[in-house]
């Protein structure tokens, strides 16, 4: 296992890792400090552990690291003023059609969401979703189909 | 312009059926500003996704990363720059070089000793004939040497005034 280099092995996943990020938290500087946090975490466990497939492992650190934010913040949000926070963050976001979307998969539950965030959004391969969280191949497919699924009711809907 | 593969290409997507290539193809299809009416309904949809897949962070933040890991850095390399040589390590080099010269050494040593011995074999063969072509003209020359005594006596008796000349005189 050859040593990881910051700037070669684990910067260029910083993009993907953000639009994870960005799909569960719906907020670009709290995405933002997730890849963050999980870029250091990685660099730092390969100092003393040989990662195998870095990729997955950036994705399963970040995921991980997104939801227990997303979690945190909504025990917040319910002490502080959610419409304050709502409505600041609708204003930075709602200019952006791709939100809408982020917006409906983020509706939908674990682990359905981020397979398809991984899927639509990145693009990846079932098997490479599978790695990355951990599910079987039978698993990733199940997820994505029920998880489109939601989303063309909740087009349709509209 | 017929849309009926775009069409079966949308119905597959929805029932998880689509490759990865397929998917692109849809968001590829969607990212152009002319979408037909009857397609419009998931067009926000595919555009979307291929709006989100183009999110990113920009080099400042590249920049405020490394200066965060470059400030751990320094650490784990003076570590290193900071290991006691010992003289081992110091004198490793030299050992090193010495063990490349004694393998050249040895290689071009056995190389020689190879040549000088074809050469002292292919001499001592030379030397073999030799000597017996040199007993052979030793023989010959010793039998010359008997054979031309006489020749250097009657030379010398040439030499002499033949007294007899006048007695052969008949």
């Amino acid at each position: 296992m050859k040593e990881i280099d910051f700037r070669l092995d684990l910067l260029p996943h910083k993009n993907r890792l953000f639009r994870l990020a960005m799909g569960i938290l719906l907020d670009s500087a709290e995405a933002e400090d997730t890849v963050e946090d999980t870029l250091i975490r990685a660099w730092e466990e390969s100092r003393t552990t040989a990662i195998d497939n870095v990729a997955a492992y950036l994705t399963t650190v970040c995921r991980h690291l997104a939801l227990d934010r997303a979690q945190l913040r909504s025990a917040q949000t319910v002490e502080l003023t959610p419409e304050h926070d709502r409505a600041e963050e609708d204003d930075s976001l709602t200019h952006e059609r791709y939100v809408h979307t982020l917006r409906l998969i983020q509706s939908l539950t674990e682990p359905q969401r981020s397979c398809i965030l991984l899927r639509d959004v990145e693009g990846l391969s079932y098997q490479e979703i599978a790695d990355a969280l951990q599910l079987t191949l039978e698993q990733v497919k199940v997820h994505i189909h029920r998880g489109r699924a939601k989303v063309r009711d909740m087009y349709s809907e509209q | 312009m017929n849309y009926a593969y775009i069409e079966q290409l949308i119905a597959r997507y929805w029932e998880a059926e689509t490759s990865q290539e397929e998917e692109q193809i849809l968001r590829s299809f969607f990212a152009q500003k002319e979408v037909p009416a009857h397609l419009q309904q998931y067009a926000a949809y595919f555009a979307s996704l291929g709006e989100a897949s183009e999110q990113g962070l920009g080099s400042d933040f590249d920049e405020r990363l490394l200066a965060r890991i470059g400030a751990e850095e320094p650490k784990a390399v003076r570590v290193v720059k900071a290991r006691p040589l010992t003289l081992t390590d110091r004198v490793r080099p030299y050992f090193r070089a010495a063990a490349a010269v004694a393998i050249v050494a040895v290689l071009a040593g056995s190389v020689d000793r190879a040549i000088t011995r074809n050469a002292a074999l292919r001499e001592a063969r030379l030397a073999a004939q030799t000597t017996q072509t040199d007993s052979i003209t030793t023989q010959m020359e010793t039998l010359r040497d008997i054979f031309s005594t006489p020749t250097a006596a009657a030379d010398s008796s040439e030499a002499t005034p033949l007294p007899a000349e006048t007695t052969l005189h008949y």
